[in-house]
């Protein structure tokens, strides 16, 4: 039956790819080690460990039938180059990286393997609404103000921030939107009240609260995201554009009221008529990936101490001093391999809830990615949110891979129904 | 000495990290046609198509196709259907097609917007035929014995 043949073909897959990543770590663990004088064995216990944790990953995926194993290979590749870039700046700094990850790879695991179990329950919208503004308040009343942006919460010796947390809270707070719009229709004076101004509201709510901590990063990062979702999900184009002109106004009107969200576009516009003071960090990126060439400067070779947050915003262009012009664009199409494995996995989910999660995740990304590096390449002016799985901080990785694995679980939830599918066409 | 072997090894790391991006974009590409290959077998089968809203004048631009494999399949808007189409004007059991042994019998659940065959309200349980438009809420579906392959 011809039928079954296809499904047959569909199941074979090659397992070349992750072999590559495994390479990659060998050769860059082992130059780590080489560079550190002696062949010290500490990156090689660690070089060991990410190449041992990629392939049970790989292996676990495949076993137990989760979904697709494109992401997570990409994600392993992404990885190998940030935690290397990470343990070469500074061997501490990249050393807690590496734990954050190995619990970033835990939670990976855990929320591939579980979140099917509870997917039916977490759909309140207002559940996801009340979550986000507690964090909000908690921020607000024992929050952190660091580099001018009240974003952290400190518990001891751990700080994390929770806007990386809020991002997700928001695309779960979409999702259940999208899929049950009439929980938000209220009534006010006997007039009834479309969802989606509701909706509207307590956006524009949640977007003022991250412009009163400072977060412009996040700001615009929550915002592209619900432009897309609603953009993809609802009917009436208008209401795209209302809200694109409204927040289009807002900004330009912020710009000139903030003194330095004004800092932000000058220097954004011409970084090198301040080049010590307001223009430093965008001109020495600059420097940074001009100096790279083609081919990188090679690992270790490069001066990333000159770009100050070299290990936050500024990664990228780290990896491109060092890696050159190629390394840096093969991380930009690493990632954009990644946002297509996230569209294609929203593609074949059935339920809108779901659909609009996938959509949502890989969409954060995708917009992040794009913002950060954007803003250190000078294309659009600089932020502060993180590059994801390559930045530093415990928060960034702890929330991509979150997102991961909230990916991989839906994937797993398609896979499972299309062997389903074949086996029912087979024995028919 | 590590300069020398950095210098060398940037080369080798290029060429590694595009040989992993050139696979990676090999095997969506096999997935795709595979892709397209498995939605082409759905065509054989009966089934029912999905036309958005903006290209209903085209026939030829199909969103979905629902195989109709089992021997109950309900339409509506609640996940417990076997196929879910999130029209707020579909119920949430809308409807639900049997398959007889003369072909495919629809019956109208008891929706509150009704369900409409080729523009005729139905009010008891309907044999379909090739071509025939389902109308539900806003939605429609058109149903197709398949066997053809390029409409």
């Amino acid at each position: 039956m011809s039928n079954y043949y296809y499904v047959q073909e569909k199941q074979r897959r090659p397992i070349v790819p992750i072999h590559l990543v495994a390479l990659i770590d060998l050769s860059l663990f082992a130059l780590l080690s080489f560079r550190s004088g002696e062949l010290n064995s500490f990156f090689w216990i660690l070089g060991a460990t990410k190449i041992v944790l990629t392939y049970l990953t790989y292996i676990m995926l495949k076993k137990f039938k989760m979904g697709e194993t494109y992401i997570t290979s990409i994600v392993a590749m992404i990885l190998s180059i940030g935690l290397v870039m990470q343990l070469r700046i500074s061997t501490d700094v990249g050393f807690k990286q590496f734990i954050w990850y190995l619990i970033g790879m835990g939670i990976f695991v855990a929320t591939s393997s579980f979140y099917h179990l509870v997917h039916k329950r977490m759909r309140s919208i207002w559940f996801f609404y009340a979550l986000m503004i507690i964090l909000f308040m908690i921020t607000q009343i024992i929050g952190v103000r660091v580099n001018g942006a009240k974003n952290w919460i400190v518990l001891g010796s751990v700080s994390f921030q929770p806007s990386e947390f809020i991002k997700i809270l928001f695309v779960f707070f979409m999702s259940s939107f999208v899929s049950n719009p009439e929980a938000l229709r209220l009534k006010i004076h006997d007039k009834r009240i479309h969802p989606k101004w509701t909706l509207m509201a307590m956006v524009f709510v949640l977007l003022g609260f991250f412009v009163l901590q400072r977060e412009f990063g996040t700001a615009m990062l929550i915002f592209m995201v619900y432009l897309a979702i609603v953009y993809v999900f609802e009917k009436a184009i208008i209401f795209v554009a209302i809200n694109a002109i409204i927040s289009g106004v807002g900004a330009l009107v912020a710009i000139q009221i903030m003194p330095h969200l004004k800092v932000r576009v000058d220097s954004w516009l011409n970084p090198f008529a301040d080049i010590a003071g307001k223009g430093y960090q965008i001109t020495q990126s600059l420097f940074a990936i001009g100096s790279g060439g083609f081919f990188g400067t090679g690992i270790g070779l490069g001066y990333p101490h000159f770009i100050p947050n070299v290990e936050t915003d500024f990664i990228f262009s780290a990896i491109c001093e060092e890696m050159g012009i190629f390394g840096g664009i093969a991380v930009i199409v690493l990632f954009s391999l990644l946002i297509y494995r996230g569209i294609k996995i929203c593609l074949g989910l059935r339920d809108p809830f779901t659909k609009s999660l996938a959509f949502g995740l890989i969409t954060t990304i995708g917009f992040q990615t794009f913002i950060i590096i954007g803003g250190v390449i000078k294309f659009i002016p600089l932020t502060g949110i993180t590059l994801p799985f390559v930045s530093y901080g415990g928060s960034s990785l702890i929330s991509s891979f979150l997102i991961l694995g909230l990916l991989q679980a839906l994937s797993g939830s398609i896979l499972r129904e299309e062997v389903f599918e074949g086996e029912k066409i087979h024995n028919e | 000495m590590y300069a020398i072997i950095a210098m060398i090894t940037k080369y080798v790391l290029i060429f590694v990290i595009y040989m992993f991006i050139l696979k990676i974009a090999k095997l969506i590409y096999q997935d795709i046609k595979n892709m397209t290959i498995w939605e082409d077998s759905k065509f054989m089968n009966p089934h029912l198509k999905l036309l958005s809203s903006i290209e209903k004048a085209d026939m030829n631009a199909v969103t979905e196709i629902f195989p109709l494999k089992n021997k109950i399949t309900v339409i509506g808007r609640s996940l417990d259907c076997e196929i879910v189409i999130s029209d707020p004007h579909i119920s949430s059991r809308h409807i639900q097609i049997d398959k007889v042994n003369q072909g495919f019998k629809v019956t109208d659940l008891g929706s509150s917007n009704m369900t409409y065959i080729n523009d005729i309200k139905i009010q008891e349980p309907v044999m379909l035929k090739e071509g025939d438009k389902i109308l539900l809420g806003s939605t429609e579906l058109v149903y197709s014995e398949g066997g053809k392959l390029n409409e």
